[in-house]
């Protein structure tokens, strides 16, 4: 599949909100939550930022973390969803739904000549 | 020395502890955010300098993610901003009496007895406790320093940023050395 590269106005919009969903899915790692996205056809999401947003969920308490040591290696951070995190994402992957019908149906409407 | 020759992801992350501690983002912050570097690097095999960019760029969406209100200005201007009066005071006190030591050393190496109106060995004398006085509160000050926020591994709660024994040995010796120095530097004279 050809490399995915978006608008990044667009990525910073969504991005938040896609990885709270990918978490979602019970506990997982940076590079796992980076495959998911690439997966999901989002496109290649840098560690510098993919971190900050974690750093960010967790902030807000969305999302919780914890370390657990890797064969030999530095080790891997799990991140988790939160119990706020549960509706928080429910109600912001509604508006989502919405935003994007909408815009969707603007789009979609013939341009009208004038 | 291995150490002492650093590869460029240790570069980069000593760049980014640096930019870190200049944006006031706490200790056990840091560690933290290295610690996600070292991890993810070392899942991805990528340079911490292709994944994460710059490391001052880093620092910088670091901080705003955790919500650390950024001082405007360049590195330079922070590490100014963050020094005080009393840094400036005791500088200059240390400055002043290291040159009397120095001078008195060099007095008494040639045989000198008088020095600034005060008898040579007097001068050394106070020199030397004033000296003492100052490095003693530096000292202390750094240790507490460290304690109250260390940068900490999250992993392994270890000090992340320790000081290796040759640098204090450095610290200690260079100093030492250019007082003897002086001291010699007077006899010669004779």
């Amino acid at each position: 599949m050809a490399e995915e590269r978006w608008p990044g106005e667009w990525m910073r919009g969504v991005l938040s909100l896609c990885v709270l969903r990918v978490v979602a899915d019970g506990p997982t790692y940076g590079y796992a939550i980076a495959a998911r996205l690439a997966d999901a056809g989002l496109g290649v999401v840098k560690g510098g930022t993919l971190y900050p947003i974690l750093t960010r969920l967790e902030a807000e308490g969305l999302v919780s973390s914890s370390w657990e040591a890797g064969d030999g290696g530095p080790g891997r951070k799990f991140f988790t969803l939160t119990p706020a995190g549960a509706p928080a994402l429910r109600e912001r992957a509604e508006q989502w739904h919405v935003f994007t019908e909408r815009a969707a149906g603007l789009l979609s409407s013939p341009a009208v000549p004038s | 020395m291995a150490s002492t020759r650093k590869s460029t992801a240790q570069a980069w992350s000593d760049d980014l502890l640096l930019a870190l501690r200049l944006r006031d983002v706490p200790g056990a912050r840091i560690g933290e955010v290295l610690a996600e570097v070292q991890s993810h690097v070392a899942e991805t095999g990528e340079d911490p300098r292709q994944a994460f960019g710059e490391a001052d760029g880093y620092a910088d969406r670091v901080a705003e993610a955790l919500g650390v209100p950024t001082s405007g200005g360049g590195p330079g201007r922070r590490l100014v901003r963050s020094l005080s009066g009393g840094d400036l005071v005791g500088s200059a006190v240390i400055g002043l009496a290291a040159y009397l030591l120095a001078d008195g050393l060099w007095s008494l190496g040639a045989g000198e007895t008088a020095l600034l109106g005060l008898p040579a060995w007097s001068a050394v004398l106070i020199a030397l406790l004033v000296l003492g006085v100052a490095v003693t509160r530096i000292v202390t000050a750094a240790r507490s320093g460290r304690a109250d926020d260390a940068v900490i591994d999250p992993r392994t709660g270890a000090d992340m940023v320790t000081f290796p024994r040759w640098a204090v040995a450095l610290l200690v010796a260079v100093p030492l050395l250019s007082l003897a120095a002086m001291a010699v530097g007077g006899a010669l004279t004779r």
